[in-house]
């Protein structure tokens, strides 16, 4: 008795739940239907609207958005809203839209740009350069790094470089001359040894940049090597063997910071970094995360070029920082084209932007801006235009499986650093991993 | 000396609680004292007490943010956790009652089913989720966050099942024989008896929800819908420069409400989780 009472009771639910579903199909129907005839009128009227995303903090948001109600009050009849965030699961968001088919009609991307460009998730931009799409003003490596297959898939907004961000506040208090643009390894660590000793325990000269990959291509640079170029490597093992005995004898004289000391507090988090509370006077870092740093102290912090070798400067030339692409299945590629267009070139739009993304890339906009800067803006242009006056006009070309190999050559640096290998076996075993990985990225 | 030596014990025993209190406690007093902190202050200074108060965080966390001020996420955020604490509760318990006590074909198998969805992966739905909602068309609205909390969540049943399991059938047998069908029976008696594991299940729901950044991120695109854990992150670019100052004295405010809701509900809070699976 009780049982059948119970199976009607779930029958009847079950008749509830599915009407209630089947309604809300109707609804969704009509939605549907109706949203088409919205569209259909919207032509006449001539009325777009585009969605733009991208990450950053409070500042770069406020000025993006007085960007984009510029352009809006320049060409009426077009809307565009901004989706932002930080940048914590920014990444996650966009490919989660991606796989739906609602990304939204800019990006703005990073140095993943290329993954995007696998994904067939990018719209080719090339047909609107010339015309819609003004790039005179970039120069010719900017707009390679964002070509694949004779293709451009996004325009640069802000460039930088690695560098090496020191805390000058730590030098002049130790007494030790600051980096100039002609200093070598043995410079690098005499200044490193002697800050050290004369600030006393808990203090270094530098972070060990072993494991910075950066930092080992300069070198490499340095010593007339390159890192990789056109499918192989174009180094040996003493250079490798070299590039840790420089770090070794740092290491011995605690002059750089120890392995567990560096495990617990990464110069990549600006917010655990040692460089920021005046314990370490030298770390690596983009160019442009000086501002994320300087905000955080009242020490006096600059950027240096990385040591000099025998051969020379083994610096990079600039290179892109971020992009702002276009969605594959936009409906309105022209005027994404004519927005980005705007977005980089357009002096006013270059004033209000700043160097929120990096040094703007069009040097037009570059020199409107010189005239206006901050202390820190300064060192960040002058950093970028000497770059870009002493670095060798190599186009440096970046390791295959990038990730993989930074973490290799991080697992080498740890296992020498903590001593669990000698370095002549940690670097033999260094050379059969790289070898594996070329012929990995051959393979594929 | 009895009592001296009990004192002296109880005196240790309740230093070392305290101490290990004020060891937990310390990255919220960090918190706390970051947000009033000037900016080059936060990372360099070793010390809690700060060499000057500033509360220019506070309002720059409140008000600095371009055509909306950080109110409204609370309100948002607000806003999607009692909605979600509403439908969790009266979905979970009804779906509870029906294992708990009502005897219909396959229980034991849509039971274990149930249960299966507790072990899926976040991950592996997301994307089918997304696309579904993409195509009701609910992207950008507070729905696929809330809807599915209609529909029951299978830890708070198991959680229900098992407390409402504690309950003696007696009562549920001399109310049928007062004649009480199976609505009365719920909403009579076992309802009421169960109410620590409803405040449980509310109180885990709205912090969850409260805290759940990653749902709110997916779905959520337009800033005037934006949550707390969403707005804290608008000033935060791990990339490039953050604002943490405001970061810091917004995430003060945003613990406030979970920190009240808790100790209104602490009592039945604890009671829900120890008596659920004991058998009465």
């Amino acid at each position: 008795m009780l049982n059948r009472k119970a199976i009607t009771a779930s029958m009847l639910s079950a008749v509830l739940l599915l009407s209630a579903c089947s309604k809300g199909n109707n609804d969704a129907g009509t939605d549907s239907a109706s949203q088409p005839a919205g569209n259909a009128s919207a032509p006449a009227g001539k009325k777009v609207e585009l969605r733009m995303s991208w990450w950053g903090s409070d500042e770069r948001h406020e000025r993006t958005q007085k960007a984009i109600e510029l352009f809006e009050q320049k060409n009426p009849g077009i809307t565009i809203t901004g989706e932002y965030s930080g940048f914590d699961g920014y990444m996650d968001k966009l490919n989660t839209q991606i796989a739906a088919g609602n990304a939204p009609d800019l990006i703005q991307m990073g140095g993943n740009i290329k993954e995007y460009v696998d994904k067939n998730a990018l719209l080719d931009l090339k047909p609107y350069v010339g015309g819609i799409l003004n790039l005179d003003d970039f120069n010719e490596g900017l707009v390679k790094s964002a070509t694949f297959n004779d293709k451009l898939y996004g325009v640069t907004l802000g460039v930088s470089s690695s560098s090496l961000l020191y805390n000058a506040s730590m030098f002049e208090k130790a007494g030790v001359a600051l980096p100039t643009d002609q200093w070598t390894y043995e410079d690098f660590k005499s200044s490193a040894i002697e800050i050290a000793a004369k600030l006393g325990k808990g203090h270094y000269g530098s972070y060990d940049l072993s494991s910075d990959v950066a930092t080992l291509a300069s070198y490499l640079g340095g010593v007339g090597k390159e890192l990789y170029r056109d499918g192989d490597r174009r180094f040996e093992k003493q250079d490798i063997v070299g590039w840790f005995a420089i770090w070794d004898e740092l290491r011995k004289a605690g002059a750089i910071v120890p392995a567990d000391v560096q495990v617990a507090n990464p110069p990549t988090a600006v917010d655990k970094s040692l460089l920021v509370n005046g314990q370490v006077a030298i770390q690596g870092a983009s160019a442009s995360q000086i501002f994320g740093f300087q905000e955080l102290t009242q020490d006096r912090l600059a950027l240096a070029l990385f040591p000099n070798g025998p051969a020379g400067s083994g610096m990079v030339q600039p290179i892109s920082g971020q992009y702002l692409t276009a969605y594959e299945g936009t409906e309105h590629p022209e005027e994404v084209a004519k927005f980005i267009n705007f977005f980089v070139n357009d002096p006013e739009a270059g004033v209000i932007l700043g160097s929120t993304r990096g040094v703007p890339p069009s040097g037009k906009i570059r020199d409107t801006l010189a005239a206006q800067s901050t202390p820190v803006d300064k060192v960040l242009y002058d950093y970028i235009s000497l770059v870009s006056d002493t670095a060798p006009p190599v186009v440096y070309q970046q390791f295959p499986l990038d990730n993989e190999f930074t973490k290799l050559l991080q697992v080498t640096s740890e296992k020498i650093a903590f001593k669990a290998k000698s370095i002549d076996s940690a670097v033999d075993e260094f050379m059969t991993e790289v070898d594996k990985l070329l012929l990995k990225a051959k393979a594929q | 000396m009895v009592i001296n030596g009990k004192m002296f014990r109880s005196v240790v025993f309740h230093a070392l609680v305290l101490g290990c209190g004020l060891i937990m406690l310390y990255p919220v007093f960090w918190l706390l004292s970051s947000s009033v902190k000037p900016t080059t202050e936060i990372f360099t200074s070793k010390s809690l007490w700060p060499t000057e108060f500033t509360f220019q965080h506070y309002s720059k966390g409140w008000f600095g943010l371009r055509n909306i001020q950080f109110g409204r996420f609370f309100l948002n955020s607000i806003y999607l956790c009692l909605v979600a604490v509403i439908g969790t509760v009266i979905s979970s318990s009804m779906a509870a009652f029906a294992f708990a006590r009502i005897q219909f074909p396959l229980r034991n198998l849509f039971f274990a089913l149930m249960l299966g969805t507790i072990m899926l992966p976040g991950h592996v739905t997301l994307i089918p989720q997304y696309i579904m909602f993409h195509k009701i068309g609910w992207v950008d609205t507070f729905l696929p966050l809330i809807a599915p909390k209609f529909v029951g969540d299978a830890f708070f049943v198991f959680l229900i099942v098992q407390f409402i399991r504690g309950i003696p059938k007696e009562l549920d047998e001399s109310a049928k024989i007062d004649g009480c069908g199976w609505f009365t029976l719920f909403f009579r008696i076992i309802l009421p008896l169960s109410f620590p594991a409803l405040i449980t299940a509310a109180i885990f729901t709205f912090m969850g929800t409260w805290d759940d950044f990653f749902g709110q991120l997916i779905y959520l695109s337009d800033i005037k819908k934006f949550t707390v854990p969403l707005g804290l992150r608008l000033f935060l670019d791990s990339s490039g420069s953050s604002n943490w100052g405001a970061v810091f004295a917004m995430s003060v405010l945003s613990i406030l409400p979970s920190l009240i809701i808790f100790f209104l509900g602490q009592k039945y809070f604890t009671q829900g989780i120890a008596t659920t699976g004991l058998k009465g």
